[in-house]
């Protein structure tokens, strides 16, 4: 986690960086896939007012590189954690979104 | 892009969700405006070495900069305004084959990996902009091409997918044709669908988990819980290299599908199977050469054109570009072969006659129906009238006038109720059809057109007739 941590740091070297740590870490992020994949199982239908676009871009930033693989892995884990009633998931109480 | 003439100088409705410019129609001239909010990009992409070699290479649709005072005070706001050549005519997704389909999904992956090398993206994936000439593929929104910033995501991955990607799914790995519900739903085919018809096994292929099951749940999944917003995605971003390999990929890919046999196609031996003797075809050749030679014809339409025999004729007697429908894929799939193959200005299109597409989208004038781009100088049914009538239960009166209307002159062949095809459409049905007779064809016909020319086209009493419609009152 040390990298992810220096590489959230990163941002102002920019993308060259970040593909450093692609061609180091490139297995990583075919482990943190295999997660998301798990994670897949568990999921269930959304309801709301969707963006569009939310799903393509949260992937392109995942296939970007660890920094993107975080983002997913954390989206994920709030979805989780939501479910069981934790987390800090305000967007629930929205009126306008239903919930099953 | 030919249009009623309501909607002559008016606003094309298709173009009315970018902010950046909209396409306006004037005089039969085709203009679009470049607003202040994308002149710098506008600019920087005609500066590049792409933008004329992708223009010259008839890749992208050229434009001529013209004085905005072409167009009224009302499009003030444009900072330039340019002038496209009109297509000669402008076909939709839903009436593209499989093979169509995946040409034009293939030639937007190249176009954009081009447009990346010389630091242009697309910020879009519609695939409303690319467009036939005859088989050739070609780009025609040129206010689609930006600037690329290093570094950023992909705006039209999921347009992408919902418009090509997904429907050539449908065909390869559902067996299904995309059309009927590419017609229902504009935009595609989204991954939460393709998702739920996919056949297990290909989700185990990595393409298919990411660009589909992944992308279908992170959708879902992303406003769950709380996360990111698009700047915090923006600012981690996608490298260029990994931008463009997910471009190499997905074209590796759609390369490789092929179209799932659907079911036997009717027409694509017909050439072998059906009753003609080869003399009456000859005849039948010679009498559609004479009609578009001695008619000077531009625009031809051929209604139930089959593999495209009759469309290559008309090209040879003259003609400048014939658009041909048929409802079946197999014929169609030989047609735009043979447009590929023999560089025709042919353009085949799905179309079941039955059923014709209307004009759709907001307002119902984003996408025009079949009439409402109707732009045939001629127009040639051979073999087709039955099909309505019969096979689709269409009285007689109303298949000659709405075939009438859709060109001032043309060449409809009568099969009679004694011929083999007619015989067989009946076999398993009662003859409802009493009023399907040659003298009821030619009275419904003289209502409506002059007929010019009667010759017989075969020994089973098929009559080729050739009409002018009267002027409109």
């Amino acid at each position: 986690m040390h990298s992810l941590r220096m590489h959230y740091d990163s941002f102002e070297t920019g993308w060259i960086w970040r593909e450093c740590i692609v061609k180091r870490f490139g297995p990583g992020i075919a482990t943190l896939a295999g997660i998301a994949f798990l994670v897949v199982s568990w999921e269930q239908p959304a309801y709301a007012y969707l963006d569009p676009g939310a799903g393509s871009l949260l992937l392109q930033v995942l296939m970007g590189g660890l920094a993107g693989a975080a983002v997913v892995v954390k989206v994920y884990w709030n979805s989780l954690m939501a479910r069981f009633g934790r987390g800090d998931d305000t967007r629930r109480a929205d009126p306008g979104e239903s919930d099953t | 892009m030919n249009l009623t003439p309501r909607l002559e100088s008016a606003r094309i409705e298709g173009s009315f969700r970018d902010p950046a410019g909209q396409i306006f129609q004037k005089d039969g001239h085709i203009y679009r405006t470049i607003n202040a909010i994308a002149v710098d990009d506008f600019v920087f992409v005609q500066n590049t070495n792409f933008y004329p070699k992708a223009v010259s290479e008839k890749r992208l649709i050229s434009a001529e900069q013209v004085p905005p005072e072409i167009l009224s005070s009302r499009k003030a706001e444009a900072s330039y305004v340019i002038e496209h050549p009109r297509l000669p005519f402008v076909s939709y997704p839903y009436e593209w084959t499989f093979q169509m389909l995946k040409t034009a999904a293939l030639f937007h992956l190249n176009f954009h990996l081009d447009a990346l090398r010389d630091g242009i993206t697309l910020i879009d994936a519609s695939a409303y902009n690319v467009q036939f000439i005859g088989a050739s593929p070609i780009f025609i929104d040129t206010l689609s091409l930006r600037r690329y910033k290093p570094g950023s995501l992909w705006a039209g991955y999921k347009q992408f997918c919902d418009q090509f990607l997904n429907p050539l799914l449908l065909r390869s790995y559902v067996g299904l044709h995309h059309n009927a519900w590419y017609r229902g739903n504009q935009e595609g085919i989204n991954a939460s669908e393709i998702r739920k018809l996919l056949p297990a096994r290909r989700k185990l292929s990595r393409r298919v988990f990411t660009h589909v099951t992944l992308q279908d749940s992170l959708q879902k999944t992303a406003r769950k819980g709380s996360g990111p917003n698009l700047g915090a995605l923006q600012e981690i971003g996608l490298p260029l290299a990994t931008f463009r390999k997910t471009l190499t990929d997905l074209r590796d890919w759609i390369m490789g599908l092929e179209a799932k046999k659907t079911e036997r196609s009717v027409w694509s031996d017909y050439a072998k199977s059906n009753s003609y003797a080869l003399q009456e075809e000859i005849f039948k050749h010679d009498f559609v050469d004479d009609f578009v030679r001695r008619r000077k014809l531009s625009q031809v339409w051929d209604l139930g054109c089959n593999s495209g025999e009759y469309a290559a004729v008309a090209l040879k007697a003259g003609a400048d570009y014939v658009v041909g429908f048929d409802a079946d894929h197999g014929a169609l799939d030989l047609a735009f072969r043979r447009a590929q193959e023999e560089g025709l200005r042919f353009l085949p299109l799905y179309l079941d006659i039955a059923n014709p597409p209307p004009s759709q989208g907001w307002a119902q004038q984003e996408r025009y129906g079949l009439r409402e781009r109707a732009s045939a100088d001629g127009l040639i049914a051979l073999a087709l009238i039955h099909h309505i009538s019969i096979g689709g239960n269409v009285p007689l009166g109303d298949a000659v006038a709405w075939l009438v209307g859709l060109g001032p002159r043309g060449v409809i062949e009568f099969v009679p109720k004694e011929d083999p095809m007619v015989q067989e459409l009946l076999r398993f049905r009662e003859d409802i059809f009493p009023n399907y007779t040659l003298e009821n064809f030619l009275g419904e016909l003289r209502k409506h057109a002059s007929v010019d020319r009667t010759e017989p086209s075969s020994s089973t009493g098929r009559l080729l007739v050739e009409f002018s419609r009267k002027p409109q009152a």
